[in-house]
């Protein structure tokens, strides 16, 4: 049945190739796959490609710079900084993915009951998203972070719960747009129940904006993640993660400059390829914008 | 006008007492206390006299009436950390944050306007594509470690300008001051900097492509008067918009960035007052960024009738 | 209109940095200071600035730091059972405000401390204390249940006389000192209050009126810096004339600059892993002997403490010099009897490297952690590391300083890394007794416990030294909490600061009427 009313829209009217090939088109995103492709695997193979372990200290050869046996140099314990790095990548990619996925899930929930069945339910859900965008909530993390006591847990469920906004509002602006089209009145005219609709007709047309929205989405909690461990309310230490790194090494900017530069680098880089990889999917199913 | 604008008015009042429940129930409902009582040296029964005398053993709607009593005279009460008046506290910080917020700000105008103008004009130019890629990496750098890098160049490698502070207390005038802001307006601008870049650039690719621009050219009007009479003022009343949701912003983003820079405002009050659990400073804090942002919006509404007289409220 | 127009052209000079004075003092604190010596909210910072703006009846001199001498008692008499003691007032001090000081403001002050709701943290100093009384004027007398032969010390330490007539109309019950008092703390101190801006700075003058004559620095400027990279760029850059106590990963820098002189100064702390003396691991005294031979700490002192101190042997330390220290063995760096002891204690290790008891659990605990200080940091990985390499289970928990102190009081930790900043005087009872206010190991020994009651009770130095000889030998071999080290104070200062004694910090702070600036 519901193929007889097949579900497509203009973006995805085009031949499938097309998408792809302006995907790859655009060169900043395919780097950015590239270069996320690398980090994401580093880091699921830090256990294996790691040289050293990365919470084994050797106060003899702390602060020590980079050589053929320590790449990137020792922290202020002696640690290898690269190991280091490996295993604070998972950290970061780990609170992205999962609280971005988590903020896409509440954003999809929200925005997708609000928009179809609407009233007074679409009012409440929409002035609650109003207010949750209007209030400052890096202050807000900081405050419950600081209140709560701060773990990976904690991290991700708080940035989850304070970026979900506007995929609610895309994905309540999208069903809105799909519901108006002819085959979803068609196939609630053929009676077919509610949720169905809305799993099998609506939520699909949502796709390629959500991934959108997903892929910023990634760059956005690490971003927190990181500032909230730079202010010591992240990812505690002994557990290497890129924000708490530097925090650690700022306290020897004067004597070991280099120590501040690679966690810095690594969190410039995950969170720039994410945008552009953002960008390319946005370019490549909506050639028209730009 | 104003029927839109009260009714406006009256949600964001609404809302910020519904913020100020919610974060006064969290902090109240959290594990601990304030530091105060948690000092190494302080022994369990004084700690208890102490919670005693602060009421925090009161339930939390009790508490909360009383703050709220207080808020409605007036008083935004005293900080549990060192007994100062919390108005005063904001109050000798505002000034530190604004003047940072500010100058971020201008700079931002400075330098992403033109740079954005510029871009769109000669659009996928060599100079488009450098702007649209510092641009980008703008928006994507973390501002804290814009920081500590520029204080490693500027101030441990090249010893050109100071790693912290204001220069107030110091024995320096103006100049000193100026040293003292700029790598803190910077960092703290970045990001805004950024998206301004990209948002005029955006705006005006579409407003050079209207009729109305096209129109004129035809006509033979010269390019730049096309571009300073008709297609700026059309293509940077969105830029307005923008900027009224990046300033709350700056106050955000001046916690991390007075940190590294051991900056006295806002931002560090409510970094210490988080970390140390004092709740009047918290929820004042609260008040005061929420209210900022409201006005922010407020303002930018306002602004937006005023440039383009298309828009009536009412 | 012309003279408008001068004022105008000097101020405006002023702004630009040309009129200034130069004859000001400018020192770092960490936070936002608090003038409230009753009961300081933040501790080090409000202790700094009140050393400056107030005076105890005594304090510790100027040669070196422990021996007690008048400050505002100019001479004290005891009778023979060290039960009643007189002091004898000047008689020349007046307070900021122009107010006479008298015997009132020093009755005032105790029965502030000893008030249960003003809950001040020096109430313990007067629980023997039976009545505090003015004879006239410009005497008082204390009288003690029982002999309280630390007193001098303890007023000395952190007692500062605070003015009757400015605060008994006030509600001091309020935990960070009264808000009228604290925006305009009146103390009797060479420096008065003149300004203090949140997150940025402490203003102080020279006061004209002060009893040991009108100091030679005419303002001091404290000012909040609270991240030490900066402390130490601004001291290079001479925005600051001082940072009290250097990181030891900044001496090789600040000993490079021409304009800096780096001083060491022995202080009464020590440094200890404290262990929860209620936890069954920690129950042995073996174990904890075999905890402290597991550690190089003397490595720890040249790698962590970049030589700046010394390994310790008992919690007193080397400062409190009249106290024998032959009698305390020191525990070497020596893995084998650590394992030894270990053994003998019923833990050996198994093929998997753990330690395991007779029940085959392994010695597992954790080591409660912060971020605050990269000293200490670093004593937690050194530790964990030296432990977990004999075969000890340990983690690293990290959290909030907060969450660390409560976690602290309650006994609820295994272990945390801490030091001590003690007044100079043996009695360590507040530590160690098993009632003791600050006893955060929940250690218990009727052995110590009776020496500490001894040495509080003799007024006879010689037989107090003895005493606590005796006790120093009994806590090393019992090692309720790992001791590590008595770490020196490290201070840098401009060049152009001078007069500023030898001692700790703290205690330099209250002659600095001394000090001058060329």
């Amino acid at each position: 049945m519901a193929d007889a009313v097949s579900p497509r829209t203009a973006a995805e009217a085009a031949p499938k190739g097309r998408a792809l090939r302006a995907f790859l088109r655009h060169r900043g995103a395919t780097v950015a796959l590239f270069l996320l492709t690398v980090m994401t695997g580093a880091a699921l193979l830090a256990p294996w490609i790691a040289p050293y372990d990365p919470e084994k200290i050797n106060i003899l050869r702390s602060l020590a710079a980079p050589s053929a046996q320590h790449w990137l140099g020792t922290d202020e314990v002696g640690r290898d900084v690269l190991s280091r790095l490996l295993f604070g990548g998972r950290v970061s990619i780990v609170v992205g993915l999962v609280a971005a996925t988590l903020s896409v899930a509440i954003g999809v929930a929200i925005g997708g009951l609000s928009a179809y069945f609407g009233g007074l339910l679409d009012a409440v859900l929409m002035r609650f998203t109003d207010g949750m965008l209007s209030i400052p909530l890096f202050f807000f993390l900081l405050v419950v972070m600081a209140v709560f006591g701060s773990g990976l847990t904690q991290i991700v469920i708080v940035i989850a719960l304070t970026s979900w906004m506007p995929v609610a509002r895309i994905v309540r602006g999208e069903v809105l747009r799909v519901k108006a089209l002819p085959y979803v009145e068609a196939a609630e005219a053929l009676g077919a129940r509610r949720l169905h609709v809305i799993l099998r007709h609506l939520l699909p047309q949502t796709v390629p904006s959500v991934i959108v929205a997903a892929t910023l989405g990634v760059a956005n909690a690490i971003l927190l993640e990181s500032a909230l461990s730079y202010l010591g309310l992240g990812i505690q230490p002994p557990i290497p993660s890129w924000g708490n790194m530097l925090q650690g090494s700022q306290a020897y900017v004067w004597s070991q400059p280099l120590l501040a530069l690679w966690p810095g680098l690594m969190i410039f880089v995950a969170v720039m390829a994410y945008n552009a990889l953002g960008d390319g999917i946005r370019d490549a199913l909506d050639p028209g914008a730009g | 006008m104003p029927k839109y604008l009260l009714s406006r008015l009256a949600q964001s009042a609404v809302l910020v007492v519904i913020v100020s429940i919610v974060m006064f129930a969290l902090i109240a409902s959290a594990p601990g206390g304030p530091a105060i009582l948690y000092q190494e040296d302080v022994d369990a029964e004084a700690a208890a006299t102490m919670r005693r005398n602060l009421g925090l053993d009161d339930p939390i709607v009790v508490q909360y009436a009383r703050w709220a009593a207080a808020l409605v005279q007036g008083d935004l009460g005293t900080s549990l950390s060192n007994s100062r008046p919390v108005a005063m506290l904001i109050g000798q910080r505002f000034g530190a944050t604004a003047q940072l917020a500010l100058a971020s700000l201008g700079l931002a105008l400075v330098v992403a306007i033109p740079i954005g103008v510029l871009s769109a004009v000669r659009r996928n130019g060599w100079f488009d594509r450098i702007a649209t890629a510092g641009a980008f990496m703008g928006v994507s750098i973390p501002n804290f470690w814009l920081g500590i890098m520029m204080i490693v160049l500027f101030s441990v490698t090249l010893g050109w300008l100071p790693s912290g502070g204001t220069g107030a207390t110091g024995d320096g005038g103006w100049l000193e001051r100026l040293r003292h802001l700029a790598m803190p307006a910077f960092v703290l601008g970045t990001s805004t900097m950024a998206q301004l870049t990209r948002y005029t650039r955006s705006s005006m690719v579409t407003v050079l492509r209207e009729d109305f621009v096209r129109t004129a050219r035809a006509k033979g009007v010269p390019q730049r008067t096309v571009l300073t009479r008709h297609a700026l003022r059309n293509g940077l009343i969105p830029v307005v918009t923008v900027i009224g949701v990046l300033v709350p912003r700056l106050f955000s983003g001046a916690a991390i960035t007075e940190s590294i820079f051991s900056w006295p405002g806002l931002g560090r009050l409510a970094v210490d007052a988080a970390l140390q659990r004092d709740f009047p400073v918290i929820m004042a804090l609260t008040l005061v960024v929420s209210v900022l942002v409201i006005v922010a919006s407020f303002v930018v509404d306002v602004l937006y009738a005023v440039i383009d007289p298309r828009i009536r409220y009412g | 209109m012309r003279r408008t127009f001068l004022t105008l052209i000097v101020a405006l000079l002023a702004s630009l940095g040309f009129a200034q004075s130069d004859n000001t003092l400018r020192a770092p604190l960490i936070g936002d200071p608090t003038a409230w010596p009753i009961n300081p909210p933040g501790l080090i910072s409000d202790i700094m600035v009140g050393k400056t703006l107030f005076n105890n009846l005594v304090r510790f001199s100027f040669e070196d730091g422990s021996t007690v001498v008048p400050d505002l008692a100019e001479r004290w008499e005891v009778d023979v059972d060290s039960r009643v003691w007189t002091f004898y007032l000047r008689d020349d001090v007046v307070w900021h405000d122009g107010e006479p000081f008298t015997a009132d403001d020093v009755v005032f002050t105790v029965e502030t401390i000893r008030n249960p709701d003003v809950a001040s943290r020096w109430a313990a100093a007067f629980v023997t204390l039976e009545t505090i009384e003015a004879l006239d004027d410009h005497t008082v007398r204390m009288t003690f249940e029982a002999p309280f032969a630390p007193l001098l010390a303890t007023l000395a330490y952190n007692l500062a006389i605070v003015p009757a007539h400015v605060l008994s109309s006030m509600d001091l019950s309020v935990p960070s000192g009264p808000t009228d008092f604290v925006t305009n703390p009146i103390g009797t101190g060479p420096f008065r209050f003149v300004e203090q801006v949140s997150g940025s700075h402490f203003i102080l003058e020279a006061n004209p009126d002060y009893f040991e004559g009108r100091p030679a620095i005419d303002r001091v400027e404290f000012k909040v810096v609270p991240d030490v990279n900066a402390q130490v760029a601004q001291l290079l850059t001479g925005e600051l004339d001082i940072t009290w106590t250097v990181e030891p990963i900044h001496y090789d820098r600040l000993a490079a600059a021409s304009n800096i002189v780096l001083g060491e100064v022995n202080i009464p702390r020590f440094d200890w892993i404290p262990l929860n003396n209620e936890n069954p691991l920690f129950q042995d005294a073996r174990v904890r002997r075999a905890m402290a031979h597991a550690l190089d700490r003397e490595l720890m002192v040249q790698a962590v403490f970049g030589g700046f101190g010394e390994v310790a042997t008992g919690p007193i330390p080397p400062s409190i010099a009249w106290v024998p220290r032959d009698q305390a063995r020191m525990l070497d760096y020596d893995v084998e009897l650590a394992l030894e002891l270990f053994a003998e204690a019923g833990w050996t290790r198994g093929d998997d490297g753990l330690l395991r008891n007779a029940a085959g659990e392994t010695f597992r605990f954790t080591l409660l952690a912060d971020r605050g200080n990269p000293t200490r940091d670093q004593v937690y990985l050194v530790a964990q590391d030296a432990w977990s390499s004999i075969g000890m289970d340990i983690q690293i928990e990290t959290t909030e300083w907060n969450t660390v102190l409560a976690r602290y009081r309650e006994g609820t930790y295994d272990a945390r890394v801490g030091w001590w900043v003690i007044k100079p005087d043996p009695d360590l009872y507040d530590y160690f007794h098993t009632d003791g206010r600050l006893n955060q190991i929940r250690y218990s020994n009727a052995q110590v416990d009776d020496l500490l009651e001894r040495g509080r009770s003799v007024a006879d130095q010689d037989e107090r030294a003895a005493i606590y000889a005796e006790l120093q030998a009994l806590l090393v071999e019992e090692q309720p909490s790992i001791l590590t080290i008595y770490p020196t104070e490290v201070r840098a200062t401009n060049t152009r600061v001078e007069g500023l004694p030898d001692i700790g910090f703290r205690d330099a702070l209250t002659w600095l009427h001394r000090a001058s600036l060329r």
